[in-house]
């Protein structure tokens, strides 16, 4: 049978560090995620937006089944280099995960692996004796928290802390990297590395703030943590620095 | 070629759209840069074949989704059925712009007596209302100092110290390689409620479900581009793949998905030996 091609977003660099460990790159593969937020979720209320929270994870996590099984259909061990794109419209979500499928090393028994690090990160966890579990994702939408007409009165013209706003926003970045770390345990990893966090405002409802927070799940392989010694480099191309007389006026 | 460009390869000085670190790695490398060469290629874009008004949203059906109600389902404009469609008709209309384009680039390389093209970058956009679509691509045609010219110019989206690292691994560029694959979704009701942010009484569509014939069209998109690239890549590999993605409304419940695949198709012509697995460093920099 011949031999599949090979298609990957890897640079040079990542498939020869990946080479160098044992792994090999297969196909370049995708999964999609899209959900529905219902009417009148974005109208200003208190607290969390639950539906579009719900909406946003479920988005990422169906995502990342149709990203395993094209991963598993080309018979890879795991992805790496998971670029995350996701779009929130007004009724609806959609998240988009591309990244390459590998194969080789110590092959693992399981589920393909999904993960965001670029292939020198993988290449470094590998020899370190860890392994990816997958992508760990939380996320949190909330809206702005409103002051009473009283308080407004008092803290206008002070320059004073608004502290429903710190509360509020204080709790949704919890929240949404709780529910990362929780997503990271049901995939029973020890922990989450990489972790990227975006928030800001939601472009068509500037009364609500999203928060997501992912990373890659990983836990320590069967022969526990491998201690790697860094070495000690001394450069020896640093820029010559001239003593400069005028300084001394 | 208009008579302009071979004014131009003529005479005798080069030029290049590499940048400065880019051009001293090609130099450091042995190729030297003759000219900077393009394609260009403007399309009429629309469907233009036979079958009336709706023929636009024939083509090769990839799935369809029934509508859940069933009895329920009431009224003219209930979408009682639904369907993703491959729109052949703007993957052909591509290829074509893309491919025309591309052989004018190597036609002007080949003019210059160039070898390879490399830092080779493609656009495409519309003009006019959308009506047209314009197709331009260009490189840096390079000369390999003591080598003759190979059989056919080879193209690549690398350069520079890329370019080197690439080649230093043990592989040669074979040609830049791209394709398009456009979905068109005929949405079903649920799909169309979905994406209103809206549910039904009946419990059958619910805010919580996937819009799983929109994830499906993404799917397939993506996956016809790919495949459409490997399906021509015989025994060579696209190395530094890019997905380009859009959703555009073209109608009352329709929408168009595009998918753009690109990269360089690479030939292993030699094993870059053992290569040592990465170590930590600190590194002493004052």
């Amino acid at each position: 049978m011949a031999e599949r091609p090979v298609t990957s977003d890897l640079s040079v660099d990542e498939s020869l560090i990946l080479h160098s460990v044992g792994w090999e790159p297969l196909e370049l593969v995708c999964g999609s995620g899209v959900y529905s937020i219902p009417q009148g979720t974005w109208t200003w209320a208190v607290g969390e937006i639950t539906a579009a929270t719900y909406a946003v994870r479920a988005a990422v996590a169906g995502a990342a089944r149709r990203l395993e099984a094209e991963c598993r259909g080309v018979g890879g061990a795991g992805v790496v280099g998971v670029e995350v794109t996701i779009g929130v419209e007004r009724h609806s979500v959609n998240a988009m995960l591309v990244g390459t499928a590998i194969t080789g090393g110590a092959r693992r028994s399981g589920d393909p692996f999904v993960s965001d690090l670029s292939g020198q990160d993988f290449a470094l966890l590998h020899r370190a004796g860890w392994e990816p579990c997958g992508l760990a994702f939380g996320a949190s939408y909330v809206y702005v928290p409103r002051r009473g007409a009283g308080t407004a009165v008092r803290q206008s013209g002070q320059n004073v802390e608004l502290q429903n706003y710190t509360r509020a926003m204080y709790s949704a970045r919890e929240s949404a990297m709780e529910r990362m770390q929780s997503d990271a345990i049901a995939k029973r990893a020890t922990g989450v590395v990489a972790v990227k966090v975006a928030e800001g405002p939601v472009e068509f409802a500037g009364h609500a703030i999203g928060f997501l927070a992912w990373g890659t799940s990983v836990r320590p392989g069967p022969g526990g943590h491998n201690y790697m010694r860094p070495g000690v480099v001394l450069p020896m191309d640093d820029a010559v620095v001239t003593f400069d007389a005028a300084h001394l006026r | 070629m208009p008579p302009e460009s071979a004014g131009r390869l003529e005479s005798g000085t080069f030029s290049s759209g590499l940048t400065i670190p880019d051009f001293a790695a090609c130099l450091h490398m042995g190729m030297r840069p003759v000219a900077l060469v393009q394609g260009y290629c403007v399309m009429s874009w629309g469907w233009f074949g036979t079958g009336g008004l709706y023929a636009r949203y024939q083509g090769s059906g990839l799935s369809t989704y029934r509508c859940p109600h069933g009895y329920y389902a009431m009224g003219p404009d209930h979408r009682t059925w639904g369907q993703n469609t491959e729109q052949t008709w703007a993957t052909q209309a591509w290829a074509t712009g893309f491919n025309t384009a591309y052989h004018r680039m190597v036609e002007e390389a080949a003019e210059a007596g160039a070898h390879g093209v490399i830092g080779v970058v493609d656009t495409s956009r519309h003009l006019l209302e959308g009506g047209i679509r314009e197709f331009h691509m260009y490189g840096t045609a390079v000369v390999v100092e003591g080598r003759q010219p190979p059989a056919q110019i080879w193209t690549c989206y690398l350069a520079g110290e890329r370019l080197a690292k690439l080649m230093e691994a043990g592989f040669f560029p074979v040609s830049v390689s791209a394709s398009m694959a456009s979905v068109l979704v005929q949405a079903v009701c649920a799909t169309e409620m979905l994406l209103h942010g809206s549910w039904d009484t009946y419990g059958m569509v619910n805010t919580t479900d996937e819009i799983t014939q929109v994830a499906d069209a993404e799917m397939q998109a993506c996956r016809m581009a790919r495949d459409r690239v490997r399906s021509t890549l015989g025994g060579d590999r696209l190395h530094g793949a890019s997905i380009e993605a859009g959703w555009k409304e073209v109608g009352a419940g329709l929408m168009q998905r595009d998918c753009v695949l690109r990269g360089s198709r690479v030939r292993h012509v030699s094993d870059p030996g053992p290569i040592e697995p990465p170590r930590p460093v600190v590194v002493l920099r004052g």
